[in-house]
């Protein structure tokens, strides 16, 4: 990008502003992305994600406000209240046996709902005060941290965490040798909760929060959709969750160039971006067969 | 037993159902003789939702008329189409609409069903031509100023006062705010015309391209790009598309000249002297500006015109308030409508709005007056 | 022992209260249409069922049934295509261009014809050969048009633009808009139950590996399932910009949404399969239409409109779309 931008005669890709809100963005990305892959990875497609996390911020980032309270009190909050709201999701589609796509879409509505029921449909706008320190550099790198902590923790280190894997990879099969996948369910979701809640912190200190209606926050889902399948790629040489840190800030840095070329928020933006997004999907998809050529043709070159 | 549990369930379930629309339903159309008119907003909620509803509700009773709100789409023109429809369709005699979205369809609709058009808060820039010789069209009241000009040379004049010496320029695409040019325009050709007389180091320096912001924030690599501002004009909705990014990047010493308002504290505690300082002006729209297309439908669905009527729909400029010190927002604060929220802070009584009627003797000026006697003086006054 | 089991089954099955049990959820899918008529015509004081409000639910309907008949074929293969809003939105501006410079439908409807069909056997083969998940190809559609459609708009230098040299709103006919919709909903009908199209898009989302194994080449009836999805977008389009004129840089946006939710409501799993069924998008659709119009009508309040829509949406759904089994429906 930087070789990109020099060419162009851009000459402010590189400047502390711009590597400032690299890290600010690409922090922001992929806490929420982590929160999407937690799902993906347990063979789940949810769409309320967005809708739980913006709900989560105007509670808690109001309560803490009216309250008085404190950057922490915030911090707290949020997490409670994610767990909250993702528990009665995992809930709703445990016992209620709807499809999780179908699920999910109507616990959206309901949630976008409620942001016009409470604090009078005011939303959230709490950029200009020290509550919202978390969505600063360096206190921004706290929630990443520790979302990316109990991500891994959950994944790699929780006997819930490996039957999810089980799960994804053959449900019926997982059923059968006795997995409870509502115990299963309601303890990724818990998981999602606490790592949503930590994105509601850092996305309410950024960002002036309006209620939501017909599924807007299903924008959030798409637009942080894609740093989850670039980073389920990158993560295949590392962790996953490097991967996705990876993949998130590079998205930032792209979108940071693209706004130093003067092409940044316009059709010409959504176009690259759509063109790189598929031209990397494509590459990640083709790798194993280039991998399998590639490595044929140096044993040829070897015999 | 699990079966019946199911069953009881559903039952339960779609009782809830009928129940929850049973409890939230409004009279649905059958209210007697008074006269229903639509309402089409651009957002469902805010200040300016609150006190605009407000302000109906106060004088709904004195004018005998019923309100029902819609909120339209920014960006899809059928659904802003099937709202009005459904409002024709809900028995309102008037609609007022806040966009020039679909507009020469609905205006077809209305002519149809006998119902008139009028907007608020709109200056109708794509269509106005093509519609203002319908007679099912009353004409429209505008966010303040039609043309952008004099605000450009307010705030130009304002930063000369104020010292400012590099300016930062920001607005919307012009193909969606074609006045943003002019205000743009207006306020370098004033910049200019000081700089000839001024002294080399009191030269203002604008920023050579103007900025336009594709509907999204502020992006951070504006201020590596200008690293020397020490103010933004800020043509576009600053409140939400600028300040939050000075905020981010710890640059609220830069001063902002806005158009735009909110009822927040973390935007009111930080105006002029207080807090960071960072807002220098902000401007708002008053929502009595309404009264104008309301009397205007008012009048035709009556049957009485002014006698004074125009022979085409107008394009009417209405006064704003325009916050340019802490003594000015604590006015704002203890007695504008759309701070307070509070009909008692209206500009008009319910009234003075009939009295604006053709029926009671109202003028065409004296309606236009009205509309346009709402200023910061105007409620310094009261 | 085998024998007992089959009978029991088949009694089960069979008389009055056996096809309730095998219809049940269908039949609450059409309960809750019904259900939603009986309330709004009470609660809008008979509004519901003046000429005026049945022209608006006839113009409102057409767009979304048609796109609604067409993605069938899509969420039947267990996929979904997020692009089909801005996709719109592009056509009809293409269109307003066409008609505005040669004043000549058929070339405009020819022209977003082709490029929808294309745009279908992208979405269709591409996936396949890049080994690709179906939902990277319309993710890649819907921001390059959505860009494409910005771009657009910005280079007329307007917010919007309209139709001026063509009389568009002959479309706007609802004489028309009802045969349209019928020939359409009979073409979807006949070709998802009777011809290879249905069955093989059925039982892809059924089973892929399965019915490859079968013989279905499921890469081609995957693109000509795109296309027909394709074909109705193209004709929905022309619907959709006869009833305003005109079309902006947001034309379509939220229709990709508004299809999934018709679809939802009228019962359809969203993973398809050999459940799929051509009333769901029917039944879907009108409940989706009605609940918008009637709540309006009924003078519900603009912000309470929205929890209302959620919770009416949650019950169906939870009646509608149940799934029995050990394993959670995903």
């Amino acid at each position: 990008m930087w070789l990109i931008t020099a060419l162009c005669g851009a000459d402010n890709f590189v400047s502390p502003i711009i590597m400032r809100q690299v890290l600010t963005e690409g922090s922001l990305t992929a806490i929420i992305a982590l929160a999407i892959y937690l799902q993906f990875k347990n063979g789940r497609f949810d769409f309320s994600g967005g809708a739980t996390m913006i709900l989560t911020a105007i509670i808690a980032g109001n309560v803490t406000y009216n309250a008085g309270g404190n950057v922490f009190m915030f911090l707290g909050l949020c997490i409670a209240v994610g767990v909250i709201l993702s528990l009665i999701t995992s809930i709703i589609y445990s016992f209620s046996r709807v499809p999780v796509i179908i699920c999910t879409i109507a616990v959206t509505l309901v949630y976008e709902a409620i942001t016009y029921l409470i604090f009078e449909a005011k939303g959230l706008n709490i950029i200009s005060y020290d509550i919202s320190k978390f969505g600063k550099i360096p206190f921004i790198f706290i929630p990443l941290i520790i979302a990316i902590l109990f991500f891994l923790f959950y994944s790699n280190f929780t006997v819930e965490g490996k039957r999810g894997k089980l799960l994804s990879m053959g449900q019926r099969s997982a059923v059968s040798i006795g997995i409870s996948e509502k115990k299963n369910v309601i303890a990724c979701y818990f998981v999602t909760g606490i790592i949503l809640g930590l994105g509601a912190l850092v996305y309410g200190s950024q960002n002036i929060i309006s209620p939501q209606s017909n599924l807007s926050t299903s924008s959030i889902l798409f637009s942080y959709i894609v740093p989850v399948f670039i980073g389920m790629f990158l993560g295949k040489a590392s962790v996953d969750a490097v991967g996705i840190a990876v993949a998130s800030v590079g998205m930032a840095i792209m979108n940071s160039g693209l706004d130093c070329l003067g092409v940044g928020g316009g059709g010409v933006q959504q176009i690259i971006f759509g063109i790189f997004m598929l031209g990397f999907y494509a590459f990640s998809g083709q790798f194993e067969k280039l991998k399998s050529l590639f490595m044929r043709k140096t044993l040829k070159n070897t015999i | 037993m699990k079966k019946t549990l199911r069953k009881i369930i559903s039952l339960v379930l779609t009782a809830g159902m009928a129940l929850s629309c049973a409890a939230f339903a409004g009279c649905g159309g059958g209210s007697g003789a008074k006269i229903k008119i639509g309402i089409g907003l651009y957002q469902d909620q805010g200040p300016a939702v609150t006190a605009t509803r407000e302000f109906l509700k106060g004088i709904s009773e004195e004018l005998n008329c019923e309100f029902t709100y819609v909120t339209l789409s920014q960006t899809d023109e059928a659904a802003n189409k099937t709202a009005a429809q459904q409002l024709i369709s809900s028995g309102c005699k008037g609609l007022i609409l806040t966009m020039d979205s679909a507009t020469e369809a609905i205006l077809e609709e209305c002519e149809k069903a006998g119902v008139y058009l009028g907007g608020y808060l709109a200056d109708y820039e794509t269509s106005f031509d093509k519609v203002k010789d319908n007679p099912n069209f009353v004409g429209t009241v505008v966010d303040g100023r039609y043309s952008g000009t004099a605000w450009g040379e307010e705030i130009a004049e304002r930063i000369i006062n104020d010292g400012y010496k590099n300016i930062g320029m920001i607005k919307f695409p012009s193909f969606a705010f074609p006045h943003q040019n002019e205000m743009d325009a207006a306020f370098r050709a004033k910049i200019e015309e000081y700089n000839k007389t001024a002294a080399d180091d009191e030269k203002i320096t604008v920023q050579a391209e103007t900025t336009e912001l594709m509907f999204q924030p502020l992006s951070a690599d504006y201020f590596s790009a200008n690293p020397n501002i020490d103010a933004i004009f800020g043509m576009c909705a600053g409140v939400d598309f600028i300040y939050p990014t000075l905020t981010q990047n710890n640059k609220t010493n830069i001063k902002l000249y806005t158009a735009g308002f909110s009822v927040d504290d973390s935007v009111l505690n930080n105006f002029g002297t207080s807090g960071n300082g960072c807002f220098q002006e902000l401007v708002f729209s008053n929502v009595e500006a309404i009264v104008y297309p309301l009397v205007m439908l008012l009048n035709k669905i009556e049957g009485k015109e002014f006698e004074d009527t125009p022979s085409e729909a107008q394009r009417v400029d209405s006064s704003q308030i325009r916050i340019t010190n802490n003594e000015e927002l604590d006015i704002v604060k203890e007695k504008s409508m759309y701070y307070t929220g509070k009909f008692e802070n209206s500009f008009l009584t319910a009234s003075e709005v009939s009295d604006l009627l053709a029926k009671n003797g109202g003028t065409h000026e004296g309606l236009v007056k009205v509309v346009q006697s709402m200023s910061m003086e105007d409620l310094k006054a009261r | 022992m085998q024998e007992a089991i089959l009978k029991n089954k088949s009694n089960s099955q069979s008389g009055f209260w056996g096809i309730i049990k095998t219809h049940i959820f269908d039949i609450f899918s059409v309960m809750g249409l019904v259900l939603c008529v009986i309330i709004f015509t009470v609660t809008s004081a008979g509004n519901l069922w003046n000429a005026y409000n049945i022209s608006i639910l006839i113009e409102t309907v057409c767009g979304y049934m048609i796109l609604s008949l067409g993605a069938l074929f899509v969420y039947s293969m267990g996929f979904m295509d997020v692009s089909v809003g801005v996709q719109l939105g592009v056509y009809s501006i293409l269109m307003i261009f066409i008609l505005n410079s040669t004043g000549s439908m058929l070339l405009a409807f020819v022209t977003v014809l082709v490029l929808a069909l294309l745009c279908g056997a992208f979405n269709g083969a591409v996936a396949v050969w890049l080994g690709l998940p179906s939902i990277v190809t319309s993710l890649f559609l819907m921001f390059v048009f959505g860009g494409i459609q910005y771009i657009l708009i910005e280079r007329t230098g307007s917010n919007m633009i309209s139709v001026e040299n063509y009389d568009i709103s002959r479309f706007a006919d609802s004489k028309i808009m009802i045969t349209v919709m019928l020939v359409v909903g009979i073409v979807v009908f006949y070709a998802f139950n009777f011809t290879k199209l249905g069955k093989y898009t059925k039982s892809i989302g059924a089973n892929e590996k399965t019915a490859a194994q079968c013989g279905v080449n499921t890469t081609l009836w995957k693109v000509i399932a795109y296309m027909m999805f394709g074909v109705c977008v193209a004709i929905a389009s022309v619907f959709l910009l006869a009833r305003t004129g005109s079309a902006g840089k947001g034309t379509g946006s939220t229709y990709a949404m508004d299809i999934m939710l018709c679809i939802i409501l009228g019962g359809m799993p969203l993973s398809g399969g050999m459940s799929s069924k051509v009333r769901c998008a029917v039944i879907g659709t009108l409940t989706y239409v009605l609940l918008s119009n009637g709540l309006t009508l009924s003078g519900v309040d603009i912000q309470t409109i929205h929890i209302i829509k959620a919770v009416i949406f949650l019950c169906i759904v939870l009646l509608t779309c149940r799934n029995k089994g050990k394993i959670l429906p995903r």
